[in-house]
């Protein structure tokens, strides 16, 4: 990240902003959509933390931490949109267009679609560590620090994450291919 | 499979689950669409913000939301010359004007001729108990500069920040209280307990102050919190001050909020600062 445009922007400078913010979105949706899992809510947490960089820019002490500083923001705003997700759609449009964009890696979409279910199966807590962990590379205690806990809370949940994974696949691989799909119901 | 494999495999297909993005610009310019509503926050008490322009209208006070003309039926054109505002009546404000010249009134008329000064022998230049009586005081203070924390880390569950100097300059309904400011201040911010430890469940902001001018010196305490549920994160602090110099012998008590600038109001009387406070 470029350390003088967050420097710029938390001067004031409006423009250096939206540059930033433009930046930013890629990497925020990305980790948003891997905590969500839908690609409407991935949208409203990732406009919903660039709202909060662009209220709380100017309250940043330290440049190069703004993207450490950035991803907090955004989850704790995936935590609340994962409270307010009730029960889950699927997102056949974007698995779709995945398992065409790249070959699959896993045999089949059954697989990625097993996957899928299992994932969403995790609590937000999970699905975050993972995220960070397997999606992004963070060592564990860039991961503790973007949390904000301890690098051995950040080792328990991952483990708890990983017997959570493997208990959902498990229950998955037993289940009926075509599970019933509730509507999606937001307050 | 082991879970290192495992990982690796959740990795990879989060990774390669991931596509393409909406497009950022449009994202962006939605986000920044609802900016309308928010303020942007600024770096916390106790200092105003420099050159903070006025933001844009709000959405109700855009010329669409004027009202409608609506149609005369005598043929007359009717003319919307502007947003309609609750005005006071000129009897009401005759009733109000009476009301209040009364209780002013009562309130003169209920103070003692002469008040004799508390400390004996407070004899000045000025003459007879002009320094030390009890005063009122409202007033505002100016941003004039400010020093880094001397030292700012994060605890486990606090920012804890240290030893900032902060000159500003007062300028009060009494003079005795306007001069030259020199607070030097300290915070404790606690983190809320959310993943993102930028956000503070409350503060605790205190430190020293000294006001100077030709005639004396002022110096106290400084206790206060940050409201920051307001937008601005707008701060509230009480001073404890003892005179000095041409002041000896008074105390002030000084309350300061934000209201558009750092306004200040409080009393200076004789005697010390109370007791088991």
């Amino acid at each position: 990240m470029d350390r003088d445009l967050v420097a710029q922007a938390t001067n004031g400078d409006q423009g250096a902003l939206e540059s930033l913010l433009v930046m930013s979105h890629p990497r925020l949706y990305r980790v948003a959509y891997g905590i969500l899992r839908d690609r409407q809510l991935a949208e409203d947490a990732t406009q919903r933390a660039l709202l909060d960089i662009w209220r709380d820019i100017r309250r940043l002490r330290e440049p190069s931490k703004f993207e450490g500083w950035s991803n907090r923001l955004l989850l704790r705003i995936c935590y609340e949109e994962a409270k307010r997700q009730r029960a889950w759609v699927p997102d056949l449009a974007s698995q779709a267009f995945a398992s065409l964009r790249a070959p699959d890696q896993y045999g089949s979409v059954l697989d990625r679609d097993q996957l899928e279910r299992a994932f969403r199966h995790l609590s937000v807590e999970h699905r975050t560590v993972l995220v960070l962990r397997c999606m992004l590379d963070m060592p564990m205690e860039q991961v503790a620090e973007t949390l904000g806990v301890a690098p051995g809370t950040v080792g328990s949940r991952l483990s708890r994450a990983i017997s959570a994974l493997r208990a959902a696949l498990e229950a998955d691989s037993r289940a009926p291919l075509v599970a019933p799909v509730r509507q999606e119901v937001t307050p | 499979m082991n879970d290192d494999q495992l990982l690796g495999e959740v990795g990879a297909w989060l990774r390669d689950g991931d596509f393409e993005p909406p497009d950022a610009r449009a994202s962006v310019r939605r986000a920044m669409a609802r900016t309308l509503q928010v303020r942007q926050r600024s770096r916390w008490w106790p200092l105003p913000v420099l050159g903070r322009v006025a933001g844009p209208p709000r959405m109700d006070q855009t010329a669409e939301f004027e009202p409608d003309p609506i149609s005369a039926t005598n043929g007359h054109t009717a003319i919307v010359t502007g947003r309609t505002r609750i005005m006071l009546s000129p009897a009401k404000a005759s009733f109000v004007g009476a009301i209040v010249f009364a209780i002013g009134g009562a309130w003169l008329m209920a103070q003692p001729l002469q008040q004799p000064s508390i400390v004996p022998g407070a004899a000045t230049e000025a003459g007879e108990g002009s320094v030390l009586k009890p005063a009122l005081v409202t007033g505002r203070r100016v941003f004039v500069s400010e020093t880094s924390f001397t030292e700012e880390r994060e605890s486990a569950d606090s920012l804890v920040q240290r030893g900032r100097i902060t000159e500003v300059r007062a300028f009060m309904s009494d003079e005795r209280l306007s001069g030259n400011v020199v607070i030097t201040d300290n915070a404790d911010r606690f983190f809320d307990g959310s993943p993102s430890p930028e956000r503070y469940a409350g503060d605790v902001l205190w430190g020293t102050i000294e006001i100077t001018n030709d005639s004396g010196t002022w110096t106290g305490t400084a206790v206060g919190t940050t409201d920051d549920t307001t937008a601005s994160g707008a701060g509230v602090t009480y001073y404890e001050l003892v005179g000095s110099g041409g002041y000896e012998g008074l105390s002030a008590v000084i309350f300061e909020r934000e209201a558009g600038g750092w306004v200040w109001s409080g009393v200076i009387f004789p005697g010390d600062l109370p007791p088991d406070r």
